[in-house]
């Protein structure tokens, strides 16, 4: 198992429309932020070697878009993989309202093998406009409530909290990687006692 | 704690069409005294076994000559478990222990159980032995054979309990559906269907065999899908409800025509009414059209239209519902406002100068209800789009917003990706455009 092939991590960054995901994606991959105020059309993506746990890694993160017209894209964009951003904006409360449909929405296309356990990290973005979330507590209740959930609130403006908060999405989509390839040879079937007396015979 | 792992002599026959591994097994039952799932203890047993058990691991090169043949004359022994969702067969009991990082060991190959159909081959012309045939979902085939067929009956029997534990990938389950609801159709999955009823008459033919607790699990499952889907049949179709009465002729998610008829006009009374609502609350909203509104004050608003209540004035709804509102009513149409027939019509359009007249040919044609809504549509947007120092939302934007919220294909197609940047750009033009394409 020594050092096979790199690590290939597939994100998956999904909020409603204009909460900033394709500023998030270009602030931590390019670290530039525009002021352009223009609608994502499908789908995009961008990778960046990250080291994690002294690995390197390649992230690919998939930047998608909010209309909801383009949900249906869902199937061929989620499936793989290894990680989920949820992007809300901390200063439209109610795109932290949809965090459900969101997550409800991936666990439904992606189908990910133990959907209680798949790793999600909710990203609470615009924090240049005010500096806390009036849903902080009740973001951070219903991250804890999901299971396997982590929370940041960001600026994609000023980068604040940005590297952190994908360095945390790096190190979870690396163990959700590492648990699906050890799920590929699960325990051997358990056999009842008495078949063991029939190799008796065996002219072996 | 018990295992099957086995001492097994394989060979395969041929890959991708028909993949048979044969196993001329030497089976071992494997007492291991460990709790925490592995197999890696040594065992007495199987160091004595794998001494007599020559271990040959070439894989025969020339896989097609005897795939004509189909006589198996190479076997190949290996180390096979009988894992939860894999056959896995090792090289020996050694590739199987468990080492840091591959808990798992070696493993030479995997066949996954997932959907896999397991027969029993009786004593025929061909076959000297009794054999277990694995077919898998991919449609690769393995028949493993057994020196002892108590055991390899065992194994059967295993297989098939493994393969019904699994049974949930729907593969299985909709077969039993299909056969059970409709006769007539034959047509879906046909290749399958054959395959599944030999292993159901394989199953049945087991059943004097010892210990098939088995396949007496599977016939009560069998009863539940047939009452199930007895259920479902006899449930009365939408279009009953519809004539009936039960179900209304709702705004959301009908034909524009339909829509239009039921409110008297040219254009649905719901788009006229939400435009005036919006437009009523100024045009000034920074991203409005592109910022997404609740959901679930989307939907309220869409209930209360579907009921014939069209107050769309309440302070309850905020201008990003309203709009989001008018988004979803596009969507959910039947047909898109631009009719599937004309999807592939506009996508070509010339980019020269030409393509102004062929768009306005092009827009003449549609149906009146069509023409008529896009009309008012586009004359409110452009209201949106003179604001776009407050709102942001350049005619770029809107279109990107609108195209796929007003034009989609009839059937989902490969190029889905190209197909989003034409449904923006053609609503950008007919935008930009709009003063030569639609008469005043």
């Amino acid at each position: 198992m020594e050092t096979r092939k790199r690590a290939f991590l597939k994100v998956i960054i999904l909020g409603d429309s204009g909460v900033g995901k394709t500023s998030l994606m270009n602030q931590y991959v390019n670290r530039r932020f525009s002021n352009e105020y223009k609608a994502t059309i499908g789908a995009d993506f961008l990778t960046r070697d990250v080291t994690v746990d002294n690995k390197l890694v390649t992230l690919q993160i998939w930047d998608t878009a909010g209309q909801e017209r383009f949900a249906s894209l869902g199937v061929a964009f989620y499936r793989g993989a290894d990680c989920c951003v949820l992007v809300y904006d901390v200063t439209a409360p109610n795109t932290m309202d949809s965090l459900d449909a969101w997550r409800n929405e991936f666990l439904e296309q992606a189908d990910p093998l133990h959907h209680d356990e798949f790793p999600f990290v909710v990203i609470g973005n615009k924090t240049d406009i005010q500096a806390k979330s009036e849903k902080n507590s009740v973001t951070q209740s219903w991250c804890s409530g999901k299971g396997n959930v982590s929370y940041f609130e960001t600026s994609a403006k000023n980068g604040s909290r940005v590297e952190e908060a994908f360095q945390t999405v790096a190190q979870k989509a690396l163990e959700q990687d590492t648990e699906l390839t050890k799920e590929a040879y699960p325990s051997p079937i358990q056999l009842p006692q008495d078949n063991n007396k029939s190799h008796e015979g065996c002219s072996c | 704690m018990m295992y099957v792992c086995d001492i097994m002599t394989y060979s395969v026959l041929s890959h991708k069409d028909y993949c048979a591994a044969m196993v001329l097994s030497k089976v071992l039952i494997v007492t291991e005294a460990k709790s925490n799932g592995d197999m890696s203890s040594p065992d007495d047993n199987i160091s004595e076994l794998e001494s007599n058990s020559k271990v040959s691991r070439t894989i025969p090169p020339k896989l097609q000559d005897r795939l004509k043949t189909r006589s198996i004359k190479n076997w190949n022994t290996s180390y096979v478990v009988l894992a939860k969702t894999n056959i896995i067969f090792y090289k020996d009991k050694k590739a199987s222990t468990s080492q840091p990082g591959s808990p798992h060991g070696k493993p030479d190959f995997i066949v996954p159980l997932q959907d896999a159909q397991i027969a029993k081959i009786s004593k025929d012309s061909s076959n000297k032995k009794t054999v277990v045939r694995v077919s898998t979902r991919t449609g690769d085939q393995y028949v493993l054979q057994n020196d002892d067929e108590k055991t390899l009956l065992i194994w059967f029997m295993q297989l098939e309990l493994a393969v019904a534990d699994l049974g949930s990938s729907g593969m299985e389950s909709n077969l039993r559906v299909v056969r059970s609801t409709s006769q007539e159709d034959t047509k879906s999955e046909p290749k399958r269907k054959p395959s599944f009823k030999l292993f159901h008459s394989r199953n049945a033919s087991t059943s004097s065999s010892p210990g098939d607790d088995g396949s007496l699990e599977r016939r009560k499952r069998g009863d539940i899908w047939d009452k199930l889907s007895n259920f479902v049949a006899r449930r009365p179709s939408k279009d009953v409800l519809e004539q009936k009465g039960i179900i209304k002729d709702a705004v959301f998610g009908a034909h524009l025509k339909q829509v239009c008829d039921k409110d008297k006009a040219k254009v649905p009374k719901f788009v006229t009414r939400a435009i005036e609502a919006i437009e009523k609350r100024g045009l000034d909203h920074d991203g409005m059209y592109r910022v997404s509104g609740n959901l679930a004050t989307i939907q309220k608003i869409r209930c209360q239209i579907d009921q014939d209540n069209y107050n769309l004035d309440s302070e309850e709804w905020d201008i990003h519902a309203l709009t989001g509102c008018l988004k979803l009513f596009f969507r959910e149409l039947r047909e898109p406002l631009f009719p599937f027939v004309y999807f592939d019509k506009f996508i070509p359009c010339p980019q020269s100068s030409d393509r102004l007249k062929a768009m306005k040919d092009l827009v003449s044609t549609l149906p009146k209800c069509n023409y008529e809504t896009m009309k008012t549509l586009f004359i409110h947007l452009l209201k949106v789009i003179d604001q776009s120092k407050e709102n942001r939302m350049q005619v770029h934007n809107i279109a990107i917003v609108f195209g796929p919220t007003l034009i989609w294909p009839e059937k989902e197609t490969p190029n889905l990706a190209a197909n989003m940047i034409y449904q923006s750009r053609i609503v950008e033009f007919l935008l930009l455009e709009f003063k030569h394409i639609f008469k005043s």
